[in-house]
């Protein structure tokens, strides 16, 4: 790997996302112009190259310079959002969804366990169910209407019913 | 003349060499070197956040443009860049004015 290389590769890990690629091809195409123009000089690749990094300064230190004028919003709104999508925060952000997704698929799996087969879609509902005459409500209604008082010494029950609506297409 | 004497005046500079034509960033770079007889030593990696500064502000505008087998990124100064140097020029030369003034009566 030349020196050019590995200066653009440590420039491309130090700069936000959003802005790495225009940058990153920028200052490899001033390398090209660079290496070519030393060359008419009589100097050879791999100092032309060592002499342009010179010129340039390190790597981390340009790239600070534009992550500097991102957060300040010197290159717009858009700038400050690219400043903060980092490969290290796309990574952890990236955890944190897998992460989540497979805990929704765990619980989702030990629902599906216990609640009938659901081919189309299939909506929990929490009902009270009055032991008395059998009358089933919506749990929400029969507490606002007083269902509850009809008995105070005979509980409502409480239960989830699935209901499946199939959806055909014309 | 090294970077630290050219800051705040870096972006009156690159203006400056864009009025003349469009450029791509090291021919900038280049030409600035030429016309000051090599008097001024930019801090080449500040160029390019410099230009970008440029271009959110509507100073300048860029295009990838195909050079043979390589792209060079080109610059060209728009209207608004052609007021801005206008007004920077004008607050250049009354600066060295009033420097001037001050140094010769000491």
């Amino acid at each position: 790997m030349t020196d050019a290389e590995t200066y653009l590769r440590e420039l491309r890990r130090a700069l936000p996302i959003g802005c790495r690629r225009r940058f990153v091809a920028e200052v490899r195409e001033h390398f090209a112009s660079a290496v070519a123009a030393e060359a008419e000089r009589g100097v050879g690749p791999a100092e032309a190259e060592r002499l342009t990094i010179d010129r340039l300064g390190p790597a981390h230190a340009l790239a600070d310079q534009l992550l500097t004028d991102l957060r300040s919003g010197a290159l717009g709104r858009f700038g400050r959002v690219s400043a903060a999508v980092t490969t290290t925060r796309l990574v952890a952000l990236v955890t944190v969804l897998a992460v989540a997704l497979a805990a929704g698929a765990v619980v989702a799996g030990k629902r599906s366990s216990t609640a009938p087969p659901a081919p189309q879609r299939t909506t929990g509902y929490a009902v009270a169910i009055n032991p008395l005459n059998g009358e089933v409500h919506p749990l929400l209604v029969a507490l606002q209407a007083g269902v509850r008082r009809h008995n105070s010494a005979v509980p409502l029950l409480v239960k989830r019913v699935w209901v499946s609506t199939t959806t055909t297409t014309p | 003349m090294e970077g630290d004497a050219l800051r705040g005046h870096l972006e009156l500079l690159l203006l400056a060499a864009l009025a003349r034509a469009e450029q791509h960033g090291y021919a900038l770079i280049e030409w600035l070197r030429a016309q000051s007889d090599g008097a001024l030593d930019l801090g080449e990696g500040s160029v390019y956040p410099a230009l970008r500064r440029l271009e959110a502000a509507g100073f300048v505008t860029s295009a990838w443009r195909a050079d043979g087998r390589r792209r060079k990124r080109v610059y060209r100064l728009t209207k608004r860049g052609e007021r801005r140097l206008s007004s920077e020029r004008d607050g250049w030369h009354d600066l060295v004015r009033t420097v001037g003034l001050v140094l010769e009566a000491s």
